[in-house]
């Protein structure tokens, strides 16, 4: 798959088969050839207005289910592992 | 506080303008990231793992309780309603959007704050002792040189593309709460023999990939002659320093690969040039930054501690735990600095919600004369309390999840970003603080463990200051799995010392039994309670613990 960050907010994007960029990883184009790597990461850099650097990653795909192969990748595609606001006041705990 | 005068509002007023075009250009599609990147990184805005990050200056931790209400304000309006207090006693932001990036950049510019130079290769914040201005212990506040060093290096033309990153650290006091060992430059602020005032100057610290205690290259260098000194610095590590080479890039592999003695001549035959040029300090220029402080107005009080206080902490133990670990000796009689821990199970250690800021802005107007430090050990100071409003401003901070009594506690931990949001990261480091932060939640057991340091990085960058943790923990990546290197024997301050790896790494189940068992070790290994971590690890050295940990084999 294709990943990058969005540029005008840098988000965390994949991009889809019909060559949106999306944010959820579930619905990013897989890819299985080196060829078609290299032609589409040619195309992103032409995006950049979109999409800042745009790398290939490695997924798992269990049922649907595709799944970043490293812990960076894994969180990328799910955020912060850990709750990051603290509430109000320690009764919201 | 420190108030800026018209040509330091002018330059964050124009950086504010500059930077809205420079967006604008970039979201237009003008320019593209490789242009934008450098000018970004100048305006401190890095592009992490899930989003832009902004990293705002707080020049020696310093600010105003309107600096930290306009800060929970950014929190609230441009990001997810909370705010990262770093190592470099500076605020980050972990989700504005690069539209927004020059709206909050107005704002910052409207209470005399700015993002310039917290990235990039050029003079970072310049840091300081938390308590600078009201220790004890302390010859001369340093902030004023704080802000001299600030005004100096702010654009300025020849350092502005350094070989790497330059950090400063500066105190003026005996005990050294700034880690000046391991900065690029540390300065000591000292008399010498004949009672002249001037800074003893160490060059060469730093952490990282590989870690340096800083050289004392000059025991004493007049204060008129501080600038022009730092300045030969500079220049002989501009012209030395390796540009081939990231990773040995920083002025600590200078000052290796040349040897001290030689690194010190140069700066001495560059120092000989320009020592009696226009950057000679004046007592006339020291008063004139000295009278851009507005000086706290005490109340004339009794050294003695305040009958309400002394009732109070004979009745309430909490209260007790909390004035014994977390309040500090002023030079004002009557007054105490109350240190705000913001390591609290179940938030990441440095974090602050905009609420929080909204109340410690409150709460340093009632009973703190307006201003708050930022520590670089990630929690926040109110520096100027009346001891006889110790009870009420307990009571408060309590309200507000502030008065954990865990300050220089194993709890107190540092800890970067790590994985969870860091693009340089291998390994998370949140998880691991939380997880002994929950563990070892109880401040019985939190003070028979007594005094120790525990600093955690998600990578080898060492954002977490592992090196000098006595307790030091480093996250790395091993084929894709984060991993963690244990390592003991640390310290920043004036016993500096770097830490050594105990072994081969624990897997993430592993890592805190691991701790577990080093503070056992610790426990059945010292002397009485009263000898510290630090001090019976340096007795025993080494050995006992591996033993304990991996086995006698």
């Amino acid at each position: 798959m294709i990943t990058g960050n969005r540029t005008d907010d840098g988000a965390v994007v994949y991009l889809a088969a019909d060559g949106r960029w999306v944010t959820d990883l579930t619905d990013a184009h897989a890819i299985e050839g080196d060829e078609e790597v290299q032609t589409l990461i040619a195309r992103a850099h032409t995006q950049e207005r979109v999409v800042c650097d745009p790398y290939p990653i490695s997924v798992a795909v269990e049922g649907d289910t595709p799944r970043g192969l490293s812990a960076r990748e894994e969180i990328r595609s799910v955020g912060p592992s850990v709750s990051y606001r603290r509430p109000d006041s320690p009764t919201e705990v | 506080m420190y108030v800026y005068d018209q040509y330091d509002q002018r330059i964050v007023d124009e950086r504010a303008a500059q930077f809205k075009q420079q967006v604008q250009r970039r979201l237009d599609g003008d320019i593209t990231e490789d242009e934008f990147k450098p000018i970004r990184l100048q305006n401190g805005l890095y592009l992490q793992l899930h989003a832009y990050m902004l990293r705002i200056a707080v020049p020696y931790g310093l600010l105003s309780s309107k600096q930290m209400r306009k800060l929970a304000h950014i929190a609230r309006l441009y990001d997810r309603g909370y705010g990262h207090f770093s190592t470099r006693q500076n605020i980050q932001f972990n989700w504005p959007k690069l539209e927004d990036v020059p709206k909050i950049l107005d704002e910052l510019a409207s209470v005399e704050m700015h993002a310039i130079q917290t990235s990039g290769n050029c003079v970072r914040n310049v840091t300081s002792d938390h308590l600078a201005g009201v220790a004890a212990d302390e010859l001369e506040d340093p902030r004023p040189y704080c802000e001299i060093i600030r005004q100096w290096s702010t654009f300025h033309p020849e350092f502005a593309f350094l070989p790497r990153k330059f950090k400063i650290a500066v105190t003026g006091a005996s005990t050294d709460r700034a880690a000046v060992r391991f900065h690029d430059i540390g300065v000591r602020i000292i008399d010498n023999d004949a009672g002249e005032r001037g800074c003893e100057v160490w060059v060469g610290g730093g952490m990282g990939r590989t870690p340096h205690i800083a050289k004392c290259i000059r025991p004493f260098v007049p204060y008129v002659d501080l600038l022009s000194y730092l300045e030969a610095i500079l220049r002989v590590y501009n012209q030395y320093g390796r540009r081939d080479n990231k990773f040995k890039a920083r002025i600590k592999i200078l000052v290796a690969e040349l040897g001290t003695e030689e690194f010190t001549r140069r700066v001495e035959t560059e120092w000989d040039q320009i020592k009696d040029s226009a950057l000679r300090l004046t007592e006339v220029e020291l008063d004139r930054v000295r009278a851009h402080f507005t000086p706290p107005v005490y109340e004339d009080l009794p050294a003695r501690p305040h009958a309400t206080l002394a009732a109070s902490l004979s009745q309430d133990r909490d209260f007790a735990h909390f004035v014994r670990n977390n309040v500090k000796e002023h030079r004002q009689p009557g007054y105490c600095a109350v240190m705000v821990s913001l390591k609290v199970a179940g938030i990441p250690p440095g974090d602050a919600s905009d609420t929080q800021m909204d109340a410690i802005a409150d709460l340093a107007d009632e009973f703190s004369l307006g201003e708050v430090v930022v520590t670089h050990t990630q929690n926040l100071c109110l520096p100027h309390v009346r001891q006889r409003e110790l009870a009420a401003l307990y009571a408060r901070l309590r309200e507000w999840d502030f008065a954990h009594p865990n300050i220089d506690t194993l709890t107190d931990s540092i800890c970067c970003p790590g994985l969870d949001y860091c693009s340089l990261a291998n390994a998370r480091s949140i998880p691991v603080a939380l997880e002994i932060a929950q563990r070892y939640d109880r401040i019985e057991v939190l003070e028979d463990i007594g005094e120790v340091s525990l600093k955690m990085s998600g990578c080898i960058n060492a954002c977490g200051h592992h090196h000098v943790g006595h307790i030091g923990i480093l996250g790395i990546d091993k084929q894709g799995v984060e991993a963690y290197q244990l390592m003991l024997g640390g310290s920043p301050s004036d016993d500096a010392s770097i830490g050594k790896i105990v072994g081969p790494a624990f897997s993430r189940e592993d890592i805190v039994p691991a701790i577990d068992t080093v503070l056992n070790t610790y426990r059945s290994l010292r002397t009485s309670p009263d000898e510290r971590f630090i001090d019976c690890y340096r007795r025993t050295g080494l050995q006992p613990f591996k033993e304990a940990l991996y086995g006698a084999h």
